[in-house]
């Protein structure tokens, strides 16, 4: 991948950040879409962590990575833009338990639990603080993080935002720090637990990282989603902007392949859901092009226009690429998403065929296969 | 600080020899106990520091008593001794300062900077102590002698300190602009005496003469510890007003939009 690329895609991620700081400041942010808002289902989100985590098992690596790296470098500058002096946390290492839990809890609270808190993203506490000149240990939990809330699985997988809370404690201390989940909500823990420290990491970070096949009950989760049962005191939705950096940090190391994996995880997961969307709206096959539209809008993901040969699909509101950039990158999963319900609904293979952008609508094309 | 320190050059000799030996221990002991409270904020070597300072501060005190000035003459042994103990509070303070120093990020020209401050160092004390030696009893001239050897020792181990804060200044500021106050006030305490000398063309030996004089040097002396004192209540107080700056920023009060 071109350097210029990652430039561009890194300036998408501080812009992201930048709306972030704005929020927290209480300016004003116009919507990123006129009907639905700034808000998704936390379902959409959630979806595109785990099949890419399931799919790949480099996956968690990647996404740890460029979201520590992205947290890191806008931590810092989300600090400087506040006025705090660079050497805040001078020689934190040398500090009292009790001074560093006191300082970093606060400055933690008013800027970046505020900011997860605006974005649904869960409830950030600092639980400890322990220093050491040879070892730093900042525990933190997450209470009703978006990323993993309400889906049961077998191994912690909050990677983003292990990545991304280490990036910003890194930010503030001015250290590379590691950090891992040593609990998670989808373990069966009340709070996701992340430890974040200077000398920490290791083998513990290793066998975090590289787990094993993750397994999750997709068709729960999706019926959860679309029975709306609110599950979180925040609600059952997630700022559209957090799942655009999801978006971000998965593909920036490598856009086109990112691209053209999350296509063919999309064509697999489309045929599934068409085949739960059946079941769950009680529609035969021919029917089901409605409870597509119906799934989609339900979720807050786009709003879905399909012409009777299913050939042609015109999408606005999506929730990809809304406020960010008309850039197919983002869409690889989407556009194989649709090519497995079409596939199901129209009871013929139907293949992507290309997309254009035509003022604010994207129109996807797809061809019926012989 | 200017203020302050500047404010006995103008007054009469009387009053400004009566307004030093009123200050120095007044700023001195504010220091001495500010560094205590600063020490309880931090653990290890960093903590170390600041109880030594604090001990080499409220040590400084003494030898601005006038009313001690007669016990002293008595017992000369005993004011090496006090010298000594006060100048090893300096040494460890300075050596723990080290300790929490990160001299490995010092650039080449650092070190360039290290080593010629070195070289003068030992060049003026090669100059200006020799003639002291006329005025030391034999018994003393050798524990005397160290100790200016030490002011130069003390220079070298807290020069890292300033040097990584400048070099930092054009990068990420991380180092900090309090704790480099502190040590450039320890630094200018220590070379205070020889930048007199050097500049006013007065022997070493006749340097003392203008204690609690409303001198040049009372006004260097008193500036150093003001810098050490203010240094150590900002850094106590960082925590607090860097947290209001942040509030003020987020409530729409700071310059940056």
């Amino acid at each position: 991948m071109s350097a210029e690329r990652e430039v561009g895609m890194e300036k998408l991620i501080d812009g992201v950040w930048a709306v972030f700081l704005d929020k927290l400041k209480k300016k004003d942010v116009p919507p990123a879409r006129p009907a639905f808002g700034d808000e998704l289902n936390l379902f959409v989100p959630q979806l595109r962590m785990l099949l890419p985590i399931y799919a790949n098992p480099r996956f968690p690596v990647s996404i740890y990575t460029s979201s520590y790296l992205a947290a890191r470098r806008n931590a810092y500058t989300v600090m400087r833009k506040l006025d705090m002096p660079p050497d805040f946390f001078w020689k934190f290492e040398f500090w009292t338990d009790e001074r560093a839990f006191d300082v970093l809890s606060k400055v933690t609270n008013r800027i970046f639990r505020e900011i997860m808190r605006t974005t649904k993203e869960g409830l950030l506490s600092v639980e400890n603080a322990s220093t050491d000149p040879e070892k730093i240990e900042i525990l933190l939990t997450l209470d009703e993080c978006v990323e993993c809330f309400g889906i049961e699985a077998n191994h912690p997988f909050c990677y983003y935002h292990a990545g991304t809370l280490t990036g910003i404690i890194s930010a503030l201390l001015g250290k590379e720090l590691d950090g891992y989940e040593t609990a998670c909500c989808a373990t069966g823990g009340d709070k996701c637990e992340f430890v974040i420290g200077l000398g920490r990491g290791g083998d513990e970070l290793e066998r975090y990282l590289n787990p094993e096949k993750i397994e999750f009950p997709l068709q729960k989760m999706v019926e959860n989603a679309l029975g709306g049962k609110s599950l979180r005191s925040l609600g059952n939705d997630a700022d559209l902007r957090y799942y655009q950096l999801i978006i971000l940090n998965s593909i920036i190391t490598n856009p086109k392949v990112f691209r053209d994996s999350s296509y063919e995880v999309g064509v697999a997961y489309g045929k599934t859901l068409a085949q739960f969307l059946g079941r769950y709206y009680n529609k035969s096959e021919d029917e089901l092009l409605d409870a597509i539209s119906h799934y989609y809008q339900s979720l807050k993901h786009l709003q879905l226009d399909l012409n009777e040969s299913a050939d042609e699909v015109r999408a606005a509101e999506v929730a990809e690429i809304s406020g960010l950039a008309q850039n197919e990158d983002f869409l690889g999963f989407l556009f194989g998403e649709l090519e497995g319900l079409l596939t199901v609904a129209t009871k013929g293979k139907m293949t992507y065929a290309g997309n254009a952008f035509e003022g604010n609508e994207l129109v996807i094309k797809f061809k019926r296969q012989e | 600080m200017l203020i302050p320190s500047g404010i006995c050059l103008l007054l009469p000799d009387t009053i400004a020899g009566s307004y030093t030996r009123i200050m120095y221990p007044l700023v001195l002991i504010l220091g001495a106990v500010l560094s205590m409270r600063v020490a309880a904020i931090y653990k290890n070597w960093l903590r170390n520091a600041f109880i030594f300072l604090s001990l080499f501060l409220f040590l400084m005190i003494f030898p601005h008593f006038d009313f001690l000035w007669g016990f002293y003459s008595a017992h000369p042994q005993l004011v090496v001794l006090l010298q000594w103990i006060t100048y090893a509070m300096l040494v460890l303070c300075s050596f723990y300062v080290l300790k929490v120093t990160e001299v490995r990020e010092i650039t080449r020209e650092g070190w360039v900077l290290i080593g010629a401050a070195f070289l003068i160092g030992i060049i003026i004390l090669a100059y200006h102590v020799p003639p002291l030696y006329h005025y030391y009893p034999p018994a003393y001239k050798i524990p005397l002698t160290l100790i200016y050897f030490l002011d130069v020792v003390i220079v070298i181990m807290l020069m890292p300190v300033v040097l990584l804060y400048a070099q930092q200044m054009r990068l990420e500021g991380r180092e900090s602009i309090t704790f480099t106050t502190i040590i450039s006030g320890i630094i200018l305490s220590t070379v205070a005496v020889y930048l007199y000398v050097i500049v006013s063309g007065i022997p070493l030996y006749a340097a003392p003469n203008v204690f609690h004089t409303g001198s040049v040097l009372d006004s260097l002396y008193l500036f150093s510890y003001l810098l050490i004192a203010v240094g150590l209540y900002v850094h106590k107080k960082y925590d607090e007003w860097g947290f209001d700056m942040i509030e003020q920023a987020l409530s729409g009060g700071s310059a940056e939009t």
